[in-house]
């Protein structure tokens, strides 16, 4: 279904791109500014969404056709990875993702409808905060409407006018628009202050795009795509909270010392980047998966999720321990972190069902002759 | 020839498959698979030899030393098709095919290339003696003797977990020259034929009962001064080249056949419908496992790749502390998933019992995992030493 990227950079090319991204961050979302986000005494929120958009970050991966550079996956991870490095605040993974996901499954006039609006700033996505697993609910359809009620991710997006919420049916996917009147988001109150979760509750809601899935294959394209960004934002956010808890060991002395140069304390820095970077080895193998258009991508991008996001959950836990008394208060960072690894956790779907699915997956693969462990080079 | 298609990676890659299954076909794998010991010695000196034959035995050799010079690419294939076709290994000959050049080519005669190099494909076995009863991971403390007799150096001392040594015919042999200055600064570099009066192997036993590494005893062992490897008391530099021939391709060989094993294992599990099967806590335990291997198999790719200019990289240790403590877990899992029966003694190929305690060799050599992780912090987190 995935027909993988038009468009491939060298190593060099990536990294510039890489830095690219994370200068604007390191300079525009910096951790004060997301503290004060936090309270919403500043606008940070819009403030990355209308820098993303005018820096082409939301067209990184989408198909020269839709507007897009034709990035793909790699695209997505190298984005994701970085917002999630500086706990950017905004619905990028949802809108990045289902964008990805409409490039391949909805037709030119939905396309158009849908996804030039996103690139010049003027719409966003929301998607279910549980895609797959248990706890998944249907909405109905009639007619060209839906009603029903479900909890989605992001809503808020930034100042977007137009925010369309993808909700699934039977057999099927519709976006609506959330309008306020026939679908209504209410906020609900969550940890994770740097991502917006709704109740959005339609009441014949016209449908403005429908994407049949009678055989569940869409479906698991969006989830591929979800698991993918969660994975990277989750490898990111370890990776920065580790960084910035070891930088902090390093200004810390007690016994007249720095904390840092005590080897019980090294020695457990060294395992978080080790979780880190396996995790990050295993998301190269999602979206190397995903560009070439394997049959495999769907299990191992779950793989990366689940993977990534419980090293999240660890890295942020025990960056909160490595900071002694101050990490667990407000005013400093690692509390940022363990609610977005916390949240990453439970998105899409719990990692117990995802690795469940991988197994099946992982079977299906054997009885059709493949290992799903081909590695191109 | 294979090693005519080498501009063409797709024509080659599939010459080396249709090579491999001709040569040692899989159904015969379990011919190498089970023998230990001297036998294994010469069931993978007949391996290399039949390589020798097409090329393939040292093929990332300089031309000049009887390779060919093939780069990295190549090397992934071969090593991703032997592993592939469970052809026989090659650990025998670890230390002649990767740490004998890794430290003659760089640092050694000309006399000594001609001498030593093109005996490793003929199946010349070498061992390496550096670790000692008091010079583990403080490897440059080694109290190893060697003392200047007109053209000989007289060694005394005793070397341990000298990995194939009751086999070997030469040593790469770390030595005090100098006692008198810095412990790094007194160390020199020999090549020790293990044959020399003096020079005695003790096996040692693991708790698996299995012996790949000896203790080394040298009593009164004369050496040729021309067996010296670069200058005198320059030997921990040279020692350096000999460990970082380590990195990298080493460990790709055993993740590469890592993985075709592990997957392996899920097979005969589902063709047996093993009882672990029905548990879903032990199935989604597989398959994290699976996904770390796999990881650990990219992060190699990603090593290889790196440039070597000198820089630190923490890579390395990454890799080494991520691949050892996971073949760790697969071995403790294994014994669970099979249960009570694990523990009866099972002489089939990788055991679970029998990998599981063989496992714990890897977390220490090569660089204690301990060691690993003061690198990581010290030299790539830049956190002071105390």
């Amino acid at each position: 279904m995935s027909a993988g990227p038009e468009m491939t950079l060298d190593k060099a090319e990536l990294a510039a791109l890489r830095d690219s991204i994370a200068d604007v961050l390191k300079s525009e979302c910096d951790s004060r500014k997301v503290h004060v986000w936090l309270d919403r005494e500043n606008d940070l929120g819009p403030a990355i969404w209308r820098q993303a958009v005018e820096l082409g970050w939301l067209g990184l991966s989408l198909p020269e056709v839709d507007g897009g550079l034709g990035l793909g996956a790699r695209g997505l991870q190298i984005l994701s990875c970085e917002l999630g490095r500086y706990a950017a605040p905004g619905g990028f993974i949802p809108t990045l993702c289902v964008a990805q996901w409409l490039a391949s499954v909805a037709d030119g006039e939905q396309r158009a409808t849908l996804l030039g609006p996103v690139l010049s700033g003027e719409a966003a996505f929301a998607v279910p905060v549980l895609l797959e697993g248990g706890g998944t609910v249907v909405l109905s359809e009639s007619g060209n409407t839906v009603s029903g009620m479900i909890d989605v991710l992001d809503c808020a997006a930034g100042s977007v006018p137009n925010v369309y919420a993808v909700v699934p049916l039977s057999g099927a996917w519709a976006v609506v628009r959330v309008d306020g009147a026939v679908a209504k988001a209410e906020a609900i109150e969550a940890w994770d202050m740097t991502r917006d979760i709704s109740r959005l509750e339609c009441s014949s809601a016209p449908i403005i795009a429908r994407i049949a899935d009678a055989d569940g294959r869409a479906g698991t394209l969006l989830g591929t795509y979800l698991a993918l960004a969660l994975a990277a934002d989750s490898v990111g956010g370890a990776d920065g909270i580790a960084r910035k808890t070891v930088e902090y060991l390093k200004e810390r002395v007690q016994f007249d010392r720095v904390v840092a140069t005590f080897q019980a304390l090294k020695h457990r820095a060294a395992d978080l980047i080790g979780h880190i970077t396996t995790q990050e080895a295993l998301v190269e193998q999602a979206v190397q998966c995903i560009d070439n258009g394997s049959p495999d991508a769907a299990m191992w991008a779950r793989l990366a999720k689940a993977g990534a996001s419980d090293a999240f959950v660890f890295v942020a836990t025990d960056c909160i321990l490595l900071h002694g008394g101050v990490g667990h208060t407000w005013e400093y960072d690692p509390q940022i972190y363990i609610k977005r690894a916390r949240l990453n956790e439970g998105l899409l779907c719990n990692n117990r069902a995802l690795r469940d699915t991988s197994v099946r997956l992982l079977d299906e693969a054997l009885d059709q002759g493949r290992t799903t462990t081909e590695i191109d080079w | 020839m294979i090693l005519d298609l080498k501009d063409d990676l797709k024509a080659f890659r599939e010459a080396v498959r249709a090579w491999v299954h001709e040569t040692a076909p899989p159904e015969r794998a379990h011919e190498w698979h089970i023998p230990k010991g001297p036998e294994l010695v010469d069931i993978q000196r007949w391996w290399l030899a039949e390589r020798h034959k097409v090329g393939l035995a040292i093929p990332n050799w300089p031309v000049d030393y009887g390779g060919a010079g093939l780069g990295l690419e190549h090397m992934i294939i071969i090593t991703d098709e032997f592993a592939r076709a469970r052809s026989p290994g090659n650990d025998m000959f670890v230390i002649s095919m990767n740490h004998v050049p890794g430290t003659l080519i760089p640092h050694g005669s000309e006399a000594q290339k001609k001498r030593y190099l093109p005996g490793v494909p003929a199946g010349e076995l070498w061992c390496q003696g550096f670790s000692e009863p008091g010079a583990g991971s403080d490897l440059a403390s080694l109290k190893t003797r060697a003392v200047r007799d007109g053209d000989h150096y007289v060694i005394n001392g005793q070397k341990i977990w000298s990995t194939n040594s009751m086999y070997a015919s030469q040593c790469l042999l770390l030595v005090r020259t100098d006692p008198t200055v810095k412990k790094h600064a007194g160390i020199s570099y020999l090549i020790m034929d293990m044959n020399s009066p003096g020079v005695e192997v003790r096996p040692i036993r693991k708790s698996n009962g299995a012996s790949n590494f000896g203790e080394i005893f040298m009593t009164d062992v004369r050496i040729p001064v021309e067996n010296l490897i670069g200058a005198e008391n320059n030997g921990w530099a040279v020692s350096q080249s000999t460990l970082s021939s380590e990195r990298g391709v080493l460990s790709f060989d055993g993740a590469e056949r890592d993985m075709m094993f592990l997957t392996d294992i899920y097979k005969q599990a589902r063709s047996d419908k093993a009882a672990w099967l029905d548990d879903p806590e032990m199935r989604r335990e597989f398959i994290t496992m699976f996904a770390e291997m796999q990881a650990s198999r990219q992060q190699l790719r990603a090593l290889l790749q790196e440039p070597h200019d000198g820089g630190f990289s923490m890579t390395p240790s990454l890799v080494k502390m991520a691949r050892t403590t996971l073949n760790n877990r697969i071995g403790a899992f294994r014994s669970r998933a099979e249960g009570v029966t694990s523990q009866y003694h099972d002489h089939t190929y990788r055991a679970p019992m029998y990998e599981f305690l063989e496992t714990f060799g890897s977390v220490i050599s090569g660089g204690s995992n301990e060691i690993q992780r003061n690198l990581i912090a010290e030299r790539g987190l830049v956190m002071p030493r105390g």
